[in-house]
């Protein structure tokens, strides 16, 4: 996890981060919007070869207007693919809506459909001359990880956390517990299932002695009563 | 003293679910009116609970998820005004010709440069004619020796009509990376216009030499005038952004680069209906012996007149008032 942010202050006056979203965020869902995108071309490519001709034969034997406005067809679809989802959807294509990030500008808004259509046109330039190398240093030298179709139209990535209250349900009221050992108390519980048993063990000693629990009583509990102990506590017992 | 976290959270999660909720559902727009000012009510209520959260409760997932929750609330209200196709006119009937007007000296460098080239390559192949070898590339040489010109049969069957989309394709190409090779500092812009008027002036005098410059001139004089009007433009365009790397002058480089960037991306995004445009031109009215040659001059002049017309006098009279 980078701790880069993007800092906005909205016209409330409150400050919000927004966490930057790295490289290798957007290369994957730069490859899953890529996959998605030639596997339709595949189907509609065999779907019309089974029926009609070749497509390729067509294409080869079609009159030298209709392979321009086949090129310039092509270049103007991908180029409206990029910019109407992330005009439409939110900042997010397909591939950026499962990795959960999503273009904003760099006031933290979303992105306008000027600028959407620019830095998804500057996507050439950025792929120059294959695979984006041009890109990708600039993505590596920028502290933001902005590439040149972002540079120039004042745009980045940013991830979308997926954080839960769900932690706090158990707690009780009062309680008692500082803020930083409800913290680490309900993290515990919360993350109890996916520990290990010597860790369970480990970090429910290790948090039972530190509310208090005499040593010698902390270091007898199980695994089980170390979550009891704690969630009691939790509740304000 | 603040209230206890687990105490902070009960008495306001109500609240941030129903803003949740709401958010999501305005995301699809189907908000009545009451409901916008209970959005509105809501998501300032969740900036003053971030507020307090990052005083007191500073680290704490609480504080996490309300900075996640009020960003989305932020995106949701202080959008732009999605008046998306009245800002495609005022683009073409103001923004356009405005970043044109503004950016002419550029322009005028582009064809000087591209001119520069056209007469080096053309003295070059003139005074020295194994030169053309190194200028011209094979294929077309090949043809010019056989004293065709490919450009003739561009309506017919399939090897020059290969060579026409490939002159076509090959301006896009120049177009784009004329532009965007203004990041080097301008200096691939200036190299690509230069080599381009170079191969072009070469290819010229190649012809001339062949008795074949007649055919070529007559090739070129329908869609020249605009496509090179358009090269021009856009290779300004680079020299724009190469302009303000290197000088950037008082302000910050990454600054004045923004800026003057979104200038010339104005330009490059203008060019682009009027390059496919002409496109169209050059496949239909150029090749061949279709139209009789003073047509396509008349059509030619037409066409680049109308284009500059455009370009130097669109949106002038509301700019003055």
């Amino acid at each position: 996890m980078s701790d880069l942010k993007l800092d906005v202050t909205t016209p409330e006056r409150v400050a919000i981060d927004l966490p930057i979203a790295g490289i290798g965020y957007r290369a994957l869902a730069y490859l899953i919007d890529v996959a998605a995108l030639s596997g339709v071309s595949l189907v509609l490519y065999f779907g019309y070869s089974f029926i009609g001709p070749s497509a390729v034969e067509l294409y080869q034997d079609a009159p030298r207007l209709l392979r321009i406005a086949a090129f310039i067809g092509a270049f103007v679809v991908l180029w409206v693919y990029w910019t109407a989802m992330e005009v439409f959807w939110n900042g997010q294509t397909l591939g950026k809506r499962v990795m959960h990030i999503r273009v904003v500008r760099k006031d933290g808004a979303p992105v306008t459909a000027f600028e959407s259509a620019v830095r998804n046109l500057l996507r050439v330039v950025d792929f120059m001359p294959a695979c984006y190398p041009v890109g990708v240093v600039t993505m590596l030298v920028d502290r933001q990880h902005r590439r040149v179709g972002d540079l120039v139209a004042g745009t980045l990535l940013v991830r979308d956390e997926r954080i839960g209250l769900e932690r706090y349900a158990e707690a009780g009221p009062g309680g008692g517990l500082s803020t930083r050992d409800v913290e680490l108390v309900t993290g515990y519980l919360s993350r109890f299932e996916s520990l290990d048993e010597a860790a369970r063990v480990a970090l429910g000693r290790k948090l039972a002695a530190s509310l208090g629990l005499e040593a010698a009583k902390a270091d007898a509990l199980t695994a089980a009563e170390a979550r009891a102990y704690l969630s009691a506590r939790l509740k304000g017992a | 003293m603040a209230e206890p976290l687990p105490a902070f959270v009960q008495r306001h999660s109500a609240d941030w679910k129903a803003l949740e909720a709401m958010l999501d559902r305005q995301r699809h727009g189907k908000l009545a009116l009451d409901e916008l000012f209970a959005l509105e009510r809501l998501y300032r209520k969740t900036s003053a609970d971030l507020a307090t959260a990052q005083t007191h409760y500073a680290g704490t997932d609480v504080q996490r998820f309300l900075n996640q929750l009020a960003a989305k609330g932020y995106g949701a209200i202080y959008r732009a005004r999605p008046d998306r196709k009245a800002a495609l006119k005022d683009f073409f009937a103001k923004g356009f010709p405005e970043a044109v007007r503004e950016t002419l000296p550029y322009t005028g460098v582009a064809a000087a440069l591209m001119v520069l080239g056209v007469i080096v390559g053309a003295t070059t192949v003139l005074l020295e004619p194994t030169g053309a070898a190194l200028l011209v590339p094979d294929h077309l040489l090949d043809l010019i020796h056989r004293r065709e010109l490919w450009t003739d049969r561009a309506l017919e069957a399939n090897t020059p009509s290969e060579m026409a989309t490939q002159i076509f394709t090959n301006n896009l190409r120049v177009t784009i990376s004329a532009f965007a090779l203004g990041i080097t500092g301008g200096i691939g812009t200036v190299l690509l216009l230069v080599f381009n008027g170079l191969h072009l002036g070469a290819v010229m005098a190649a012809c001339g030499r062949e008795c074949l410059g007649f055919g070529l001139a007559r090739f070129l004089l329908a869609h020249g005038p605009v496509e090179l009007s358009v090269i021009a433009i856009t290779g300004g365009g680079g020299l724009v952004i190469g302009h303000a790397l290197i000088e950037p002058g008082e302000r910050p480089r990454g600054e004045v680069l923004r800026e003057r960037s979104s200038v010339a991306v104005r330009l490059l995004l203008g060019c682009a209906p009027f390059l496919t445009g002409i496109g169209v031109v050059e496949g239909f009215v150029s090749p061949g012996t279709l139209f009789w040659w003073p047509v396509k001059a008349v059509v030619g002049a037409a066409l680049g007149a109308a284009f500059w017309l455009y370009v130097l006098r669109a949106g002038r009279s509301t700019a003055k008032r």
